[in-house]
């Protein structure tokens, strides 16, 4: 009996060691204040992810030098979503669960972010999300819990469509990713283009990680359309735009996009590519306020010498903006916190940002960019009020 | 009519024929490797994969991309020599079940050991030459074309390989009958491992030349290798005609769909069509009825 | 130890086990459940019959489809999403196996392969009802009405005890497969199938039952995965999926169907320690997957059972 013995206790032992050594360090040190970070750090959209971890330890660092908030300062932990929704919900379970965070900060992946505004109401937890564009997170799927630092499909669409129609052209042809980010970025245009008398002529829409465009470009071309709008990010709108530069579409169509396809994690892999290229971003780096100089002099340290973006910018946001609201709310509970959130003001490297406290969006400016040379030029501006569109959250 | 049939189908079908093209320069080594090994080796996009990295690096030191087909080649077939030598021969012997699991999971053994050695974001490879033609009303990147080309002299390397040499010829017959040939003095345990790295050579190589496509990143083997299954199966496993006329009808069909349907569906129409094959003929379009 | 007393353990085991995890591991233990009964309904087919299916995972997706639309649209109850989905799921199964008989060998993966691709598409595509690439979120257990009283059962302990009491049913359903003549016939056609069918089985028959009940055993899983993790999404049906299943199942041990359990409890439990002390988790299952191939066949439970035989 005895290596039998031996043996149904080496096994129990590793099930109930394997078990405890999950349950981690009990983190009894709660004098920080610890932020659950979720990212896409692999993957087609890890340039993004990077540009969302690197601002945020910004921020954390730049708050700790004065000593935090309310006397404590604030600690990050940070997990890979890998832009995947089940990865996601399991990381941001772990987060909450297991290294028991104070609050939640992600994503970039509208498709997860969509899944852990579930896990985060769930827990109770509150959520900022500093990137993530489709709209239906604070529309259908809006949440008591979540607060949208960045922008919204909704309001690209206000800022961009009716000046579309009157510069660029009628006929329209969309392209998109094929997930909530993509498909709300196209509907949502498609939507502002006809009301301004534009004309929808066709839709196609690319998987993530879609890598040759060929057929996609066939379509397009067959479609003649005056304009071409695409809501392609990270990687893919790399590949894209490259592909549709050598066969030669950029002649014979003007091509505008959501912001992703201009931002400063793309930009230089396009090179010559992304000349005549127009989108509205709520941010580039050469805005001139006092704010955004000292935010891209310190962003620069963390990000090896790559410019900050709007998805930098907003992620630097929603650090400083919560830290705001602890403050005012003088606690850490969700509820006070949540009341601190709503209506919140900030002078931001982008401009001043308020929170709306009907659907915990960011209001802000939009501005008109077109590429040259590598470089924004900026051709025209909407303030918040123009482009804020409807509150259509109707759950709190 | 007619500007529906040059400024729509034509293009279309050209693309077909470049895409299709690149489908049998991936399966080439998997059909190979089918033909004479009879085993699928599941681990075939990650030695593509591999392939690619591996020139990258090349790229990265040299500037050259001559030299990065060249090392993503051995690198690809010294990696599968290995391989095979040490991992798949023990499991000849044994109930063919193994074997394929015995590749699927160095399928993920090698996609995890490329994350760490290179990291987990995308990396460009450049083309050799960024130049436009301009046919059939647009402006087609000459690389694509050079693709075709590239394919054409690697598929009629093969051929001459196998039919003109001897050693070719001895891995034929291995193909054929393996007893006969072990009886006729023959190392089959060699030939194996040979014709494994060769088909492994052609997944590295394969790799560099889709990379300017399509980028370098771990997952890129996964991405192409259930429409290489796809190809091998409809054309009829080990038949090489078969792999490569599936591959352009395969690329053909879902290009020109794409006229009507969203690529993504297109796409499906491959695997229903694979699925076809295998119930109603599953020695393919070319291959023999033997099993 | 009788078996009586060794069921009656366990199962005071199960039943305190919630009360004293915290509430992280209780759900890493019930989704651990639910995959390694998954694993386990593949080595009916895998281990028993001696099939290598690539596309186990169609079911399973096919089964959280199932549920999550009934759970969202229909406002069904829990056991009624499980009914559905097990009933849905065989009959997938049953379609799959009627193809795939008609191929042998290298040709019948292939087509497990290329089916469970299909439907991985089909789900994709489809997106107004199974909502696309995003899937359906928002999937929640409504509580049960039990005698008059209704029980909650979203919460992570309760939800541990729903999937703990389906377990035990799945895997006597299994064990009772597997010691039937049923069971011995599967085991005949594994060892060799011309022999069997010169004997007079109708081993096609015995193929397609068997994947008939090794599908709904997966879609019931799926069943109970939808609301655990509160959505159902198309990578549930992917390739990838199917390739985790079979990595599970070998990595247990084919054939004893605590194996392959024990594999979806191994690979769950070390893909959760990701962050902590193994940083390159799926590198360690890789390599364990692959050494179990070639040196284990038997794998880790069923040599660790040889083993203790032995001992």
């Amino acid at each position: 009996m005895g290596p039998l013995r031996r043996f149904a206790i080496a096994f129990a032992a590793i099930l109930v060691g394997g078990l405890g050594l999950m349950a981690g360090p009990d983190d009894a040190s709660s004098q920080t204040i610890k932020l659950g970070v979720l990212a896409p750090l692999s993957g087609t959209y890890a340039n993004i992810g990077n540009h969302e971890v690197w601002a945020i330890r910004q921020a954390v660092e730049q708050l700790n030098r004065k000593g935090g908030v309310l006397g404590r300062k604030f600690e990050i932990v940070t997990e890979d979503d890998e832009a995947n929704p089940p990865i996601g919900v399991r990381k941001a379970t772990k987060l909450i669960a297991q290294d028991k965070v104070d609050f939640l900060v992600g994503t970039v992946h509208s498709g997860v972010t969509l899944q852990i505004m579930s896990v985060a109401e769930k827990h109770k937890k509150i959520l900022l999300i500093p990137v993530s564009e489709a709209a239906a997170i604070t529309e259908e799927n809006c949440s008591k819990y979540a607060f949208r630092i960045s922008g919204n499909a909704r309001l690209q669409a206000n800022g961009l469509g009716a000046w579309m129609v009157q510069n660029l052209g009628k006929r329209y042809y969309f392209i998109g990713a094929d997930y909530a980010m993509g498909r709300s970025g196209v509907a949502t245009m498609a939507e502002v283009v006809k009301k301004n008398g534009g004309e929808d002529i066709g839709e196609v829409f690319a998987p993530l990680g879609t890598t040759d465009f060929a057929s996609y470009l066939g379509k397009i071309k067959a479609a003649a359309p005056d304009v071409l709008f695409l809501t392609l990010a990270g990687n893919d709108v790399v590949r894209f735009v490259t592909q549709l530069d050598s066969f030669g579409l950029k002649k014979q169509i003007k091509v505008a996009g959501s912001p992703q396809m201009i931002e400063t994690n793309v930009l230089p892999a396009m090179g010559a590519a992304a000349d005549d290229l127009v989108s509205v971003t709520r941010y580039v780096y050469t805005l001139d306020r006092p704010e955004n100089k000292t935010f891209v002099e310190g962003f620069v340290k963390y990000s090896n010498g790559e410019m900050p973006n709007q998805y930098s910018e907003s992620s630097y946001d929603a650090i400083m903006m919560l830290a705001m609201a602890i403050e005012k709310a003088q606690s850490l509970e969700e509820g006070k916190v949540i009341a601190a959130l709503e209506g919140l003001s900030f002078a931001a490297p982008r401009g001043n940002v308020t929170i709306r406290a009907g659907d915990h969006q960011t209001l802000h400016d939009k501005y008109i960019v077109q590429v040259k040379g590598g470089k924004y030029q900026i051709i025209g501006k909407k303030v918040a009020a123009e482009v804020a569109g409807p509150d259509l959250c109707a759950k709190f | 009519m007619t500007t529906f049939l040059a400024g729509t189908l034509l293009p279309q079908l050209l693309h077909g024929l470049v895409y299709g093209m690149t489908l049998a320069l991936v399966a080439i080594g998997l059909s190979l490797v089918f033909g004479v090994m009879h085993v699928i080796n599941f681990a075939h996009g990650e030695l593509l994969m591999v392939g690619a990295f591996v020139g990258f690096t090349a790229h990265a030191l040299t500037g050259s991309f001559w030299l990065a087909l060249l090392a993503g080649g051995a690198a690809g077939a010294a990696l599968g020599g290995i391989i095979e030598r040490f991992t798949l021969r023990p499991l000849y012997a044994r109930n063919p079940m193994y074997l394929l699991l015995g590749t699927y999971g160095l399928s993920l053994v090698l996609v995890e050991v490329a994350r760490i050695v290179w990291g987990a974001v995308p990396q460009k490879l450049p083309p050799p030459f960024e130049l436009s033609v301009h046919i059939l009303g647009l402006d087609y990147p000459a690389y694509r074309l050079a693709l075709l080309a590239f394919t054409s002299a690697i598929l009629a390397a093969l051929w001459l390989f196998l039919t003109r040499t001897q050693a070719g010829t001895i891995i034929r017959g291995v193909a054929q009958d393996r007893m006969i040939m072990e009886a006729l003095g023959v190392n089959v345990s060699r030939v194996f491992t040979g014709t494994f790295a060769l088909g492994a050579g052609l997944a590295g190589a394969s790799g560099v030349l889709l990379a300017p496509l399509v980028a370098v990143y771990t997952t890129m083997g996964l991405d192409v290798i259930l429409s290489a299954f796809a190809v091998i199966i409809i054309g009829g496993l080990g038949s090489f005609p078969g792999t490569l006329l599936a591959s352009i009808i395969v690329g053909m069909v879902e290009s020109v769909s794409t006229i009507w349907i969203p690529p993504t569906s297109a796409k499906t129409l491959t695997f229903i069509a694979m699925v076809v094959i295998l119930l109603v003929r599953p020695a393919g379009l070319l291959g023999e009825e033997t099993r | 130890m009788t078996l009586p007393l060794k069921v009656g353990l366990l199962a005071a085991a199960v039943a305190v086990l919630p009360w004293v995890l915290p509430d992280f591991q209780v759900t890493l233990l019930t989704e651990a459940t639910i995959l390694g009964l998954v694993a386990m309904s593949l080595d009916l087919i895998m281990g028993y019959t001696g099939l290598v299916s690539f596309g186990h995972a169609a079911f399973f997706g096919i089964g959280a489809y199932t549920a999550a639309l009934l759970l969202l649209r229909a406002g069904a109850s829990l056991p009624a999403a499980l009914g559905a989905a097990l009933v849905l799921a065989a009959a997938a199964g049953a379609v799959f196996g009627y193809l795939a008989i008609r191929a042998r060998g290298i040709y019948f993966a292939m087509l497990t392969l290329a089916l469970s691709e299909v439907a991985y598409r089909l789900v994709w595509d489809w997106r107004d009802v199974t909502g696309g690439s995003d899937g359906l979120a928002g999937v929640t257990a409504p509580p049960l009405a039990v005698a008059g009283v209704s029980v909650p059962l979203a919460a992570p302990r309760a939800y541990f005890y729903v999937v703990a009491v389906v377990a035990g049913a799945v895997t006597l359903a299994c064990r009772g497969i597997v010691a039937s003549r049923f069971g011995h016939v599967l085991q005949g056609i594994r060892e060799n199938e011309e022999r069997c069918a010169f004997i007079g089985y109708n081993v096609g028959l015995y193929k397609l039952v068997t994947f008939t009940v090794a599908a709904g055993l997966a879609g019931l899983c799926g069943a109970l995965y939808a609301p655990f993790a509160g959505f159902a999404s198309p990578e549930l049906l992917a390739f990838s999926m199917s390739g985790k299943f079979i990595v599970m199942t070998l990595v247990g041990g084919l054939g004893t169907l605590t194996g392959p359990f024990v594999g979806g409890l191994f690979v769950t439990f070390l893909e959760a320690l990701v962050s902590q002390v193994v940083k390159n988790y799926i590198i360690v299952i890789g390599l364990t997957f692959v050494g179990v191939v070639l040196f284990l066949p038997a794998g880790l439970y069923g040599t660790l059972r040889r083993w203790w035989g032995r001992a």
